[in-house]
């Protein structure tokens, strides 16, 4: 149906001069047919709604420039086609057959349906499609007219979401109007104050204030009306049952579209349990800041670049401080303070402190360190041991150092080594000018020839000697103990050795005869006036532990790596159940007769350390009544 | 007759050693302090010095060394007469000819000086 220009308007048809009337009205029935055409075409041509005409079978026979605007396609790109095109896909072929059914009827269809554009982009409309009849009342086509409410759908989902996150957050969400009363109130707010939403809505905010803070709406409302938020207020508030919150709020102005402020939304959290925590938490802090504090031992923790975290003052009083502040303000002064020594009181690299050893990376580490304070001259000890703490990954995370102060225990044990030292020196003095009184005496009564005086001075003399082997002894023992004691080793045979000593106590055995088996000539490498004090020791026991009997035997064995010697009497022997023990130190064997054997129950204790401190071993094979073999072994060295 | 000149702090020893000495048929010089020893040795010039190391907090291997060095004693034996284990050793590096440990035999004593006296 076109229209041309040069079709009359109606007021053009009515200034035609000289008309006949009946023609009059034919033209102006035509141009009003027109103007109403023309008004009609222009009202679906510039309406912004979409409009569309399919026949009866469905297909588009006509499509407005708004269809065209809205869903992207041309009308040559639809026209012949059915609205399948514009098909988003979301509908189930029923929803379509009720929209047939619907408008074959005659009733108009009308919907919010979700369409697809030409892009592929979804839109919504608000859908009427209407039957167009005939004069017989036949339906020949279809009208569809669609609102796009593409931009309120979208804007009523997002309002949706939101409510959905507001009604279902953790947190207590509610609003008000600018009067106080409770518009909005979320599950969480139900939850935390115990109100529901329909008790509560409607109702005055300041029924959940606690009586001493009701004035504290009036503070919160002036903040809303100048526009201003308040962010994390700790306060109280009361729940339904009256029990008080300790709450956390942050509350806002709402405005409405034209900016006015037109109420107010509170978010609440209960702070109860964080409270709770933050007070146990400073709590336990304190106890463990007491007990540091108190703590003899110094403690200090550091960052795994060394820095200082924390120290309790017993390791800043340590380090020349008067408190752990004054340290945490200038950590590395201390290191100037102090000359910093090892064990043997060498100085030692800062680098082998432990801590530092533990930054670069090791487990743990522990180190003696004598420390001198430059100013006063005053030395200390110290046992440090430093630890690492991980974190999750495994990695360092913390540098944690005692500082176990021992100043007192190590002079201590320099005292006692040192007076042991002193005391054998000085036993050794009186001792020595005893034994040359004796022997001189010895040499004048020689003279004289006086048998039993002579007898007398000879036990004096052996008395003097045993004496001299107890300080002796005694000293060897405390030197053991310390780690002291000093071997002074060197090639030597030891078959010469052996049978030096064995000439040596045959000279005071009367009653025992001394035999040597398999003695071969062997070079070993050692201490040997120490491996003589071994054998001493062990002709000694044999002899003196074996009364009434008559013979000792002493053999050497050679095998591939080692030599072993032994000692054999037939004297009282050693229950099974004593023999690992007779090597300890003071042990001394007991009978059940009131005969005790002199000694203070050293000798096998040096004797033993002496033979370990040679890599070697030293056992004991006996059967009690019949008399007991020592051994020792030497290992052969392969030095030339 | 063979001078022998002895240096102990301890007066036992002294008077034990210088009975010993003498009844061997030593002529015996007997000193208590270390003070001016090198200069006492010069004036008595004994044939063989006998000393212990541990002179009462004095260190005898300083006297030892002194003695050595000295033109006119460094040709007179010295043996060093010691309680302490480890003198033997200090013995020896201060040059001294001889060690006895005490306490020790007399005669020991006699057959380390009769060794050097010559």
């Amino acid at each position: 149906m076109e229209t041309t220009k040069s079709m009359p308007t109606v007021k053009m048809v009515k200034k035609i001069p000289g008309l006949p009337s009946n023609i009059k009205k034919i033209l102006l029935f035509h141009a009003k047919t027109q103007e109403t055409f023309r008004l009609y075409k222009r009202a679906v041509e510039q309406t912004d709604d979409s409009i569309f005409i399919t026949d009866i079978k469905g297909v588009i026979e006509f499509v407005n420039p708004a269809f065209e605007r809205l869903t992207g396609f041309s009308k040559n790109e639809v026209i012949g086609k059915t609205p399948r095109i514009i098909k988003s896909g979301r509908y189930d072929k029923k929803i379509y057959q009720v929209v047939w059914n619907t408008i074959l009827s005659g009733k108009p269809y009308r919907a919010v349906f979700i369409n697809k554009k030409k892009n592929g982009e979804f839109f919504y409309v608000d859908h009427s499609i209407t039957a167009l009849r005939d004069q017989k009342g036949n339906i020949t086509h279809f009208v569809a007219v669609w609102k796009d409410i593409t931009d309120r759908m979208k804007a009523e989902e997002e309002r949706r979401r939101l409510a959905t996150i507001v009604e279902f957050s953790n947190d207590a969400i509610f609003s008000k109007d600018i009067n106080g009363i409770i518009e909005s109130w979320n599950k969480a707010a139900e939850k935390m104050y115990g109100y529901t939403k329909t008790e509560i809505i409607g109702k005055h905010v300041n029924i959940l204030f606690p009586r001493d803070r009701k004035d504290e709406f009036n503070f919160i409302m002036d903040q809303m009306k100048k526009g201003e938020s308040v962010i994390h207020y700790e306060t109280l508030r009361q729940k339904k049952d009256s029990i008080l919150l300790t709450v956390s709020v942050s509350i806002s102005p709402v405005r409405n579209t034209s900016g006015k402020i037109i109420g107010a939304s509170s978010i609440a959290r209960d702070i109860s349990e964080k409270k709770h925590i933050e007070e146990e938490l400073r709590r336990s802090k304190q106890q463990l800041e007491m007990i540091l504090s108190n703590l003899v031992d110094g403690i200090t923790v550091q960052d795994p670049q060394g820095g200082i975290i924390y120290a309790n003052q017993a390791a800043a009083g340590m380090a020349g401080y008067n408190s752990w502040n004054e340290m945490l303000q200038n950590p590395a002064a201390w290191l100037d303070w102090f000359e910093i020594r090892d064990e043997f009181k060498k100085p030692m690299s800062l680098s082998d402190l432990p801590n530092r050893k533990i930054a670069k990376g090791e487990e743990s580490s522990q180190k003696l360190i004598n420390y001198v304070n430059k100013k006063t001259g005053e030395e200390k000890w110290s046992i440090v041991k430093s630890r690492r703490v991980v974190d999750n990954d495994n990695k360092t995370a913390l540098i944690v150092t005692i500082i176990d102060d021992v100043t007192e225990r190590i002079e201590l044990e320099r005292r006692k080594d040192e007076f042991i030292s002193i005391a054998s020196h000085e036993l050794k003095t009186p001792v020595t000018s005893l034994k040359v009184f004796t022997q001189i005496l010895e040499r004048l009564f020689k003279k004289n020839g006086e048998e039993k005086v002579l007898r007398y001075l000879f036990r004096m003399n052996q008395q003097i000697d045993v004496l001299t082997n107890l300080i002796g002894d005694l000293l060897d023992v405390s030197k053991i103990q310390s780690g002291k004691l000093q071997l002074r080793r060197d090639w030597f045979f030891l078959d010469q050795v052996i049978k030096e000593t064995v000439e040596t106590i045959q000279e005071s055995a009367d009653a025992h005869k001394i035999v040597m088996k398999n003695i071969r000539r062997k070079k070993v490498y050692g201490d040997l006036d120490r491996i003589a004090q071994v054998l001493t020791n062990l002709l000694t026991n044999a002899i003196k532990y074996s009364p009434g009997k008559k013979k000792v035997i002493v053999s050497q064995k050679i095998t591939k790596d080692k030599v072993v010697v032994s000692v054999k009497d037939y004297g009282i022997g050693i229950l099974k159940s004593h023999q690992r023990k007779i090597f300890e130190r003071f042990y001394r064997v007991y009978e059940d007769k009131d005969k005790t054997f002199p000694g203070l129950g050293m000798g096998l204790y040096i004797s033993s350390k002496i033979i370990a401190r040679h890599s070697g071993n030293m056992w004991v094979e006996s059967t009690q009544g019949k008399g007991a073999t020592f051994y020792f072994s030497l290992p052969i060295t392969k030095k030339s | 007759m063979k001078k022998i000149l002895i240096l102990d702090d301890d007066p036992g020893i002294l008077e034990a050693l210088r009975i010993a000495v003498e009844t061997e048929g030593y002529d015996v010089k007997t000193e208590g302090e270390p003070a001016n020893l090198v200069k006492k040795v010069r004036i008595y010039k004994p044939d063989i010095i006998l000393l212990d190391l541990l002179l009462s907090g004095f260190d005898g291997t300083v006297i030892v060394r002194e003695l050595k060095k000295n033109k006119d004693t460094k040709n007179i034996p010295v043996v060093i007469l010691s309680a302490h284990p480890t003198a033997k050793k200090s013995a020896e590096e201060a040059g001294a000819d001889d060690f006895v440990a005490k306490p020790f035999d007399v005669d020991t004593l006699f057959a380390v000086i009769e060794k050097h006296i010559d």
